[in-house]
């Protein structure tokens, strides 16, 4: 249960129509919207705008950027964003074996050595926050610079979700297992 | 320099272009953190968004607000945040004893208990993994309101966005506080 009461019914038109096309994306409102965006309307537009160059505006393919957030949500212990991002992989028909491999992944073979570069720089940009020469010259032989701001841009992204759903509260919502149903039906 | 080279004026696009005008007019300087997004010009519009939609959030006192920015900026070690967020702190009326008092706030008598409170629940948001105890969170709420609870919780998810950002990609100190008191990082 989320610490700050969910909001239920709000009364932003904007907002109404946001948790109605929600519910046919998702299969639900998602609590974060019920707990922060309906408190803070103007989030809820930039969260809307983040989708969008995700989905369109990278040039990173889109199984890498689901990969890097979804460890940046893993490490963070956000079980609300491993969640989401395992359903909105599930709505792009990616298999989920990566996801799920994503602990071991400096030894599974199904990461290639640029999958391996992006995630140790997720990883330590997250983790400790300081990337190390090493790991900062792995990624630059395998990204070019616009890349690298994509990931960096990615981590601190989900950094930001994450940090917000944590101390809130905020567990997962099961749109994984929603995402997973849609797609056998 | 920063581990990566920005995106000169006469190569962004106008609109672009135009933002780097408007903070160069802000802030005395063009700021290296909006030359190095430039690389991709979507991430850059969405992330100046971001920013803009933060500057009219008004349900947290301004200072509070500066004081956990600072706080986050230096825990998490940022050359180019701790330099910044030491002037934005001064403008919101933290004084240099304050800023000088914040590695140590618990036993300083310069700050509140909603200032400790709050830094806090900073520390306990920037540090990982997240770990927020009950009586912390009900302490925050004495004080203040849900929606400012959000408000205070997304400005520092927000200064945490900035400060990894900057930080991984090597982003140094522009020198805004030189000749005043700046906040030295807290890491080891």
């Amino acid at each position: 249960m989320s610490r700050l009461e969910p909001i239920e019914h709000p009364t932003n038109l904007f907002t109404r129509f946001a948790y109605w096309m929600m519910k046919r994306r998702l299969g639900k409102v998602m609590t974060p919207a019920k707990v922060v965006y309906a408190r803070m309307p103007k989030s809820l537009i930039l969260a809307q705008t983040e989708v969008w160059v995700m989905e369109k505006g990278l040039s990173l393919d889109p199984a890498l950027v689901h990969l890097t957030r979804t460890w940046t949500a893993m490490i963070n212990s956000c079980s609300f964003c491993v969640d989401i991002g395992k359903a909105v992989a599930v709505q792009h028909h990616m298999t989920l074996d990566k996801f799920d491999a994503l602990p071991e992944y400096r030894t599974s073979p199904l990461f290639s050595e640029r999958e391996r570069a992006a995630l140790d720089y997720v990883d330590e940009a997250t983790r400790t926050k300081r990337v190390s020469d090493t790991t900062f010259d792995a990624v630059r032989r395998h990204f070019n610079d616009r890349e690298i701001v994509e990931l960096t841009w990615l981590n601190a992204l989900e950094n930001y979700y994450n940090l917000i759903n944590l101390p809130l509260g905020i567990g997962s919502d099961g749109l994984c297992a929603i995402a997973q149903r849609r797609a056998a039906a | 320099m920063a581990r990566l080279p920005g995106v000169a004026r006469g190569d962004a696009p106008e609109d672009i272009a135009r933002v780097y005008d408007g903070a160069t007019a802000r802030f005395g300087k063009l700021l290296d953190p909006l030359v190095v997004t430039a690389h991709n010009p979507d991430v850059f519009r969405a992330y100046v968004g971001f920013e803009a939609a933060f500057a009219q959030a008004h349900a947290v006192d301004e200072r509070l607000k500066a004081l956990a920015a600072l706080k986050s900026a230096a825990l998490i070690g940022c050359p180019f945040c701790v330099d910044l967020g030491s002037t934005e702190a001064r403008a919101s009326g933290l004084s240099d004893d304050q800023l000088k008092a914040l590695p140590t706030y618990r036993e300083s008598t310069l700050f509140s208990p909603l200032e400790k409170a709050v830094l806090d629940y900073t520390t306990a948001m920037t540090r990982t993994p997240v770990v927020v105890p009950d009586a912390l969170f009900a302490t925050l709420r004495e004080h203040l309101s849900p929606a400012a609870v959000v408000e205070l919780t997304s400005m520092i998810a927000l200064e945490n966005y900035r400060s990894r950002f900057n930080h991984a990609v090597g982003i140094g100190s522009q020198g805004f506080s030189e000749g005043s008191y700046c906040v030295r990082p807290e890491t080891a």
